[in-house]
């Protein structure tokens, strides 16, 4: 059994660990996706087979980790669409809300967790938010109904929703897909997530675009409060991605996003120790919070 | 068991240990956790600069009626039933803490 495992994890990182899943409010026994090992145990396995300094490290970070589960959706999504400012509400005759997909996911056919998110907007959320009062909203599948539909429209405020966003790369591929193809001269739009990396919203603002989100995450080593060494922790972080199985574009996390969320899946921009599912000797690494489907 | 637990638990923070012979125990990860705040929660340990440390009931409890003071504890997980006289016990290879060697 699994849980058999002797490992090497003093009982004072168990207590730390326990402080930080009380803290939290983590669930010890809810079960890790693709595993028998509940989460607790699972994140126990991870640290026995680091270094103490690594331990450590992975701890420090853990108290900045964000998991959010689906329950925690609609309150996030309350939160960010309060962020919308009140001028482009007030100013805007029609709202549509869209899923957040860039062009080549749409080509692809893949389901994104932007879909998820205009349904509940327009239906659960928005209805309870006095900003929107008296605004005629619409939710759309994709871009092309506002061409079809709604080509008359004037003054709308398209509002692109997805859970996260990252390096901000998808959000400017599908608003640059959505100025060339589909945009009219009286639209205005916003990005709103339900979390972001402020380096991801930073870069959208940078192509002239604006994005709003419910929680703003700096970068989990270099923008640290809590870790003073920084470069001691680079090489501690290097030192376990080593050991994993992923392309140098996931080096701590995609395009270096440092990352320390969760999402309903965890996205490629959090640091791989906690999702990689595989190490470099091709044995199975225990990921707390493994990335599950495609 | 739970006690002897407890006095294991006790022991490897004094020493600093990790925690592999409660996992030994069949404890799990979890199991140790609620342990560790048992023994907060009854003022055994508590949290210090370096960590968690034993305090003076903590301390105590090891030494308690132990002629050893406290420095060793029993292996529970090798404890067998009691069997008859007549019988031998030959522990499985896999269990057997010994390191098994061809004669020379």
């Amino acid at each position: 059994m699994n849980h058999k495992f002797k490992g090497n994890l003093s009982v004072d990182n168990i207590s730390r660990l326990d402080q930080i899943f009380d803290s939290k409010n983590w669930p010890k026994k809810e079960p890790v996706p693709g595993s028998i090992l509940p989460l607790y145990e699972k994140f126990c396995q991870l640290l026995s087979i680091l270094s103490k300094n690594e331990q450590n490290l992975i701890l420090t970070l853990t108290k900045d980790f964000l998991r959010c589960t689906l329950n925690d959706y609609l309150e996030l999504l309350k939160n960010s669409l309060l962020k919308v400012n009140q001028t482009s509400i007030d100013n805007s005759e029609e709202i549509f809300v869209l899923p957040l997909v860039s062009p080549e996911d749409e080509q692809r056919g893949k389901f994104k967790s932007g879909y998820l998110l205009p349904y509940p907007a327009v239906n659960i959320v928005i209805p309870h938010l006095p900003t929107f009062n008296g605004k005629n909203i619409i939710s759309l599948v994709h871009l092309s109904f506002l061409n079809h539909k709604y080509s008359n429209r004037n003054n709308a405020l398209i509002l692109f929703v997805d859970d996260f966003i990252g390096t901000g790369e998808t959000a400017i591929k599908a608003l640059t897909n959505f100025k060339k193809s589909y945009s009219i001269q009286s639209d205005s739009f916003v990005i709103v997530a339900l979390v972001a990396q402020e380096r991801g919203i930073v870069k959208i603002s940078e192509h002239g675009h604006l994005a709003v989100a419910a929680d703003i995450r700096k970068r989990g080593i270099s923008d640290s409060r809590r870790i003073t060494d920084k470069r001691n922790a680079f090489l501690l972080m290097d030192q376990i991605e080593k050991r994993l199985e992923v392309g140098n574009n996931f080096l701590g996390g995609y395009r270096k996003s440092e990352a320390l969320v969760k999402m309903i899946r965890t996205p490629n921009n959090t640091f791989p120790v906690y999702w990689c599912l595989k190490s470099s000797n091709n044995k199975p690494w225990p990921a707390p919070f493994p990335r599950t489907g495609t | 068991m739970s006690e002897s637990n407890l006095i294991l638990l006790l022991q490897l923070i004094k020493d600093n240990a990790d925690a592999g012979s409660l996992i030994e125990r069949g404890l799990r990860y979890q199991q140790i956790g609620e342990l560790i705040n048992r023994a907060l929660k009854e003022n055994f340990i508590k949290h210090g600069k370096k960590g968690l440390e034993l305090t003076e009931k903590g301390i105590e409890k090891i030494r308690y009626g132990r002629p050893d003071g406290g420095f060793i504890s029993p292996e529970q997980q090798s404890r067998i039933k009691s069997i008859s006289i007549n019988k031998i016990f030959l522990p499985k290879d896999k269990n057997s803490i010994f390191e098994i060697r061809e004669a020379d």
